[in-house]
């Protein structure tokens, strides 16, 4: 027996779904007829959006925690997939402009908070490994900005060479201090 | 989306549109003078309007006169894919993408 709060949330869900659903159609319909790509795009994005809803609706069903948690993360990135596709649908050169932002967006948050973290936390170490890593995600975000020349994939090395290289010497630093001890 | 924007360059979607919109309001008309109403050059004007025309959405007409023009009407299927882009474009409006 549902609670009334994951009642009201199911229904909330199951309307949203109707209704992306009967838009994704329409406009479906009409680009069938029409076969312009900005319909396409549109109905793409209220397709997933539909989808999202129904992903949603499934987390709240499934008991299982871990199941649970797989399709809550589905419904943020189809939602995001289709707020993506809107912007495209819109303008394409829009999208372009918008596409690097939207693949940085998560180093850029990992760099944030590692250099965050660096502040808050204690211990000399711990803070150089975790300015380390925020360095790395902020040469990842380089690395994105210049994918289309040979400079994006160095960077792009090199970023990931040097978060392997901060986390075994971080390793290494915890295995000897617990070695030395015993 | 689908509104008619003269200062940027407008989508294929956007002169469908405009011309679908034309034709309904005039009844019928020549394609110089669709030409002149959707402000879009007499080539372009021609390959959207063979499309229309493939797809059953209109109904073009030469004339036997010397200039040989044409007479473009909407069938009833044209009129009633406006109606259906009409409701799409309230619905979209709605979202604030139209």
């Amino acid at each position: 027996m549902p609670s009334f709060y994951e009642a009201v949330v199911l229904l909330s869900c199951s309307t949203c779904l109707v209704l992306f659903s009967y838009i994704a159609y329409a406009l479906l319909s009409v680009y069938r007829k029409l076969r312009a790509k900005s319909l396409l795009y549109l109905f793409t994005s209220f397709f997933l959006l539909a989808l999202s809803q129904v992903f949603s609706v499934l987390s709240i069903v499934v008991e299982s925690a871990r199941i649970s948690l797989t399709f809550y993360t589905l419904t943020s990135s189809l939602a995001a997939a289709s707020f993506f596709l809107i912007v495209v649908s819109v303008s394409e050169e829009r999208a372009v402009a918008v596409a690097p932002f939207v693949i940085l967006a998560p180093d850029l948050l990992a760099c944030a908070l590692a250099a965050t973290a660096s502040v808050v936390c204690e211990g000399r170490q711990l803070r150089a490994y975790l300015v380390a890593l925020s360095m790395v995600h902020l040469l990842r975000c380089f690395s994105v900005l210049q994918l289309h020349s040979d400079m994006g994939a160095l960077l792009l090395a090199s970023a990931e060479v040097a978060r392997v290289l901060a986390t075994l010497l971080f390793a290494a630093f915890h295995v000897s201090r617990v070695v030395g001890r015993e | 989306m689908l509104a008619v924007s003269r200062a940027k360059k407008r989508s294929r979607l956007q002169i469908i549109m405009e011309v679908l919109e034309a034709l309904d309001h005039h009844g019928e008309l020549h394609a110089t003078d669709l030409s002149l109403i959707v402000k879009l050059s007499y080539d372009r004007l021609r390959s959207v309007l063979e499309d229309l025309d493939k797809k059953g959405l209109t109904d073009v007409e030469r004339l036997e006169d010397e200039r040989r023009s044409l007479v473009i009407r909407l069938t009833s299927e044209g009129r009633r894919l406006l109606e259906e882009l009409r409701r799409l474009r309230r619905i979209l409006e709605d979202y604030g993408l139209a």
